[in-house]
Formats: structure tokens, C-alpha cells, sequence
């Protein structure tokens, strides 16, 4: 990730707000290295879930026409797939699923429920990136990812503890700057690069696996 | 090379960020003895690792281009009587940088977070296997605790009574940080 910026523009911050521009950026730039590092974490555990659970949103009787019907239809996402999906990692783990991620359309459906209990906190400290929005059931925290695809939701059983995991992440150089440099011929433009150098990986039941038990999917279909 | 002034205010910032880990770690977890709190206390000692490695980087040649500007006007700032508050540079905010990045980052509650000390290294974990065949349950010596799930009824177990021996092998594998 890099960015640039003019003289001219760090000058009027300067003079104006007594702001520095570069360590603003610098700022901005590690709140989206962070973001990155989220988003290639839960991309790796989609890729490592060991189990998928389908449900089809449109799955109610033909003749299910009401409001009140439908409404109840949709509550199956929760006591059908989300405890089936639970029922396999809990199965092979003996733990219990205590996390799922989502993005913010398929949030909107699990929103709906009865079970689910808004948690304010995102609210009060607002971050961007993976938020967390509440609870399921009491059991099962809903965190939100804006760049997950829709109709997909990851769960799992979190464990930090190293001896159950089955998600790692190891990072080494936790923010590296490039230097500041001149970008263009006319002298006018600067630009300055981070990056971050980090490990990151599903771990199954051996050294070779590439999923994860502990790891499960609800993909949400429309047929 | 970093002056001793430099690398004496950096490692004391570091021990700073570690307190304030700790403190917050305390905050959460108010009603429990920190020294059983095993999951607060491996996020407390892996970003105390993260810090050192932070300090590491800021000495090591490929920082020294972004550092070389300021080093000399921090050395003199230290030697005179300011409080490091006073000095905005690049140097004095990196490491609570990286607090508020790993801070906020969503994984460190989900996942094993397990710093590397050079660019590449171990991870571990540990996996469970039968040591038996149990074929009533349909277990193969060997078998991974988590490839196979348990009886439906502790009754149809060929368990009863006996309890099964297991194996721990702490799994390891060699990896390599990218740069991203």
C-alpha cells in the first residue's frame, strides 16, 4: 500500500490545522494494513473450512404466501443451518462455534431474527474493517466484514490457546515504511509505501491438511 | 545504527505499550487471576514479541533510510530536558502504531497468534490420534480425533468403562513471513 501527496497540500494542513500530513497518512495507512491482514485472515479460513452447510432462502412452501409464514421460514437459517453447521464442528472439536462472519447483506437476513441481540459497541468505538455486531442466541458472536461475498457465512470455534487452533497467524515486521520519495519531475509530489511482512494459515489435524474441523461454511442459496 | 539514547527511550516505550497491554488485559478480564488467564496472558506475551521485533526493525539497516532525517534531531531532543511529548516524530510514534494496529486487528481474538522472532520459523499446534482400533466405532489406529466423529451414545461406545488411549503429536510446520 502506498500514498502520495503534494507539497502544497502538506503545507496548507500545516499551516491551517498544525497538522502533519505524513503522519496522518502513516496513520490511515496502518488502520488499512490492519483491515488487509483481517480480510487475507478470513479469506484463509473460507478456503480451510472443512464442512459447508447449504440453505436455500427460498426454500418455503408454495403455498407459504404470508408475511407471518415467510418470517418464520427465514428463522430456519438459524435453527436448521447455523445449529447443523454448529453440530459438526462441535462433533469432531467438542467445541461449540463461537464466532461467524459475514458480510453486510447477509447480515441484514440474520438481523431479522428473534435470536439475534445487537450489541452497541461497534457504535460507541467505531474502527474500520471487521466489526463486531452482536450475538446470536446468546451463543454465537456476529462480526461484520464488508469485503466477504454475499450469502456466505464462516464459523468457527475461535481458540487463541495454540494447542487447539486451527487458524494461525504469525506476524514478524509489524508495519515496515518505505522511505519518502520524489514522484514525479516537477518536485511537487511525494510518495511513501508500508507494508507488513506476516504469516498466515489454516491448520487441520496434520502438518499437510488444508482445512480446518474446527472451521465451517453456510452458504445461502436461492433454489 | 540507532544512538544508546534512541535505543534506551525505544525499549522503555516498549515496556510502556507492554504495561498498557497489560492493563487492558487486566480491565477485561477483571475477575480473573491474570497469571491463570492463559489467553489473556499469550496475547500479552505475543505482542510484547511484535514490540520487540518493532525495536529490532527500527535498528536494522532497511529503517535507516526513513530514520536517518530524524535521528539526529531526536538524539538532541533527548539530551535536552523535553518530555518525549514533545517530540512528534517518526520514531516515537511507531510502536504505539503498531499497538493500535494489532490492537483492533479482528483475528487476534479468533485465531493463535504466534509471532516470529526472524523471517521464518515454526508454528505449532497440537492434534490427538487413537492409538487403537476400535472397529465397533469404526476407529483405525492412527485415526485423527477430529476426522472421526464419536458414537452417537456413550451406551454404543466401545469406550464403556475402558477409557481409549490417545496419542499427542505436536504438529509443527516450517514457514516463511511474506511480505504483504
Amino acid at each position: 500500500m502506498a500514498f502520495s501527496w503534494t507539497w502544497e497540500s502538506q503545507e496548507k494542513l500545516r499551516s491551517q490545522l498544525g497538522l502533519d500530513l505524513d503522519s496522518e497518512m502513516t496513520s490511515e495507512l496502518a488502520d488499512e494494513l490492519a483491515r488487509e491482514q483481517d480480510r487475507y485472515i478470513i479469506d484463509k479460513m473460507l478456503s480451510g473450512a472443512a464442512y459447508n452447510v447449504n440453505w436455500n432462502q427460498n426454500g418455503y412452501l408454495s403455498d407459504d404466501k404470508s408475511t407471518w409464514e415467510r418470517k418464520e421460514y427465514s428463522r430456519t437459517l438459524y435453527s436448521t443451518a447455523i445449529v447443523s453447521a454448529n453440530a459438526y464442528v462441535l462433533g469432531r472439536v467438542y467445541r461449540n462455534c463461537d464466532f461467524a462472519v459475514m458480510n453486510a447483506n447477509t447480515y441484514a437476513l440474520l438481523q431479522r431474527l428473534e435470536e439475534f441481540k445487537l450489541d452497541n459497541t461497534f457504535a460507541q468505538q467505531p474502527t474500520i474493517g471487521v466489526q463486531k455486531m452482536g450475538v446470536l442466541n446468546g451463543w454465537l458472536t456476529v462480526y461484520l466484514d464488508p469485503g466477504m461475498a454475499d450469502n456466505k457465512i464462516l464459523m468457527g470455534a475461535s481458540s487463541i490457546d495454540w494447542k487447539n487452533t486451527g487458524m494461525i497467524f504469525a506476524p514478524f515486521i509489524p508495519i515496515y515504511f518505505s522511505p519518502q520519495y520524489i514522484l514525479n519531475s516537477d518536485f511537487t509530489q511525494l510518495k511513501k509505501g508500508v507494508a507488513s511482512q506476516w504469516w498466515a494459515g489454516v491448520v487441520g489435524t496434520d502438518k499437510n491438511a488444508v482445512v480446518s474441523p474446527s472451521l465451517v461454511t453456510v452458504s445461502i442459496t436461492a433454489s | 545504527m540507532l544512538g544508546p539514547k534512541t535505543k534506551r527511550f525505544l525499549q522503555a516505550q516498549a515496556q510502556r505499550m507492554h504495561a498498557l497491554d497489560e492493563a487492558e488485559g487486566l480491565a477485561n478480564h477483571r475477575n480473573i487471576r491474570p497469571d491463570l488467564d492463559e489467553d489473556g496472558q499469550a496475547k500479552r506475551t505475543g505482542m510484547q514479541v511484535l514490540y520487540q521485533n518493532a525495536v529490532n526493525y527500527l535498528g536494522s539497516s532497511a529503517a535507516q533510510k526513513v530514520l536517518f532525517q530524524e535521528q539526529a534531531m531526536l538524539e538532541a531532543s533527548l539530551g535536552e530536558d523535553v518530555t518525549t511529548s514533545n517530540i512528534v516524530t517518526f520514531t516515537a510514534n511507531y510502536l504505539p502504531l503498531v499497538r493500535r494496529v494489532y490492537k483492533n486487528l479482528f483475528a487476534k481474538s479468533l485465531v493463535s497468534i504466534q509471532p516470529l522472532k526472524a523471517p521464518s520459523g515454526y508454528v505449532f499446534w497440537l492434534s490427538k490420534q487413537y492409538h487403537s482400533t476400535y472397529s465397533p466405532d469404526g476407529i483405525t489406529a492412527g485415526d485423527d480425533t477430529a476426522d472421526v466423529p464419536g458414537a452417537k451414545a456413550y451406551a454404543l461406545s466401545s469406550e464403556k468403562g475402558t477409557i481409549r488411549e490417545l496419542d499427542f503429536s505436536l504438529e509443527s510446520k516450517l514457514i516463511e513471513a511474506v511480505t504483504q
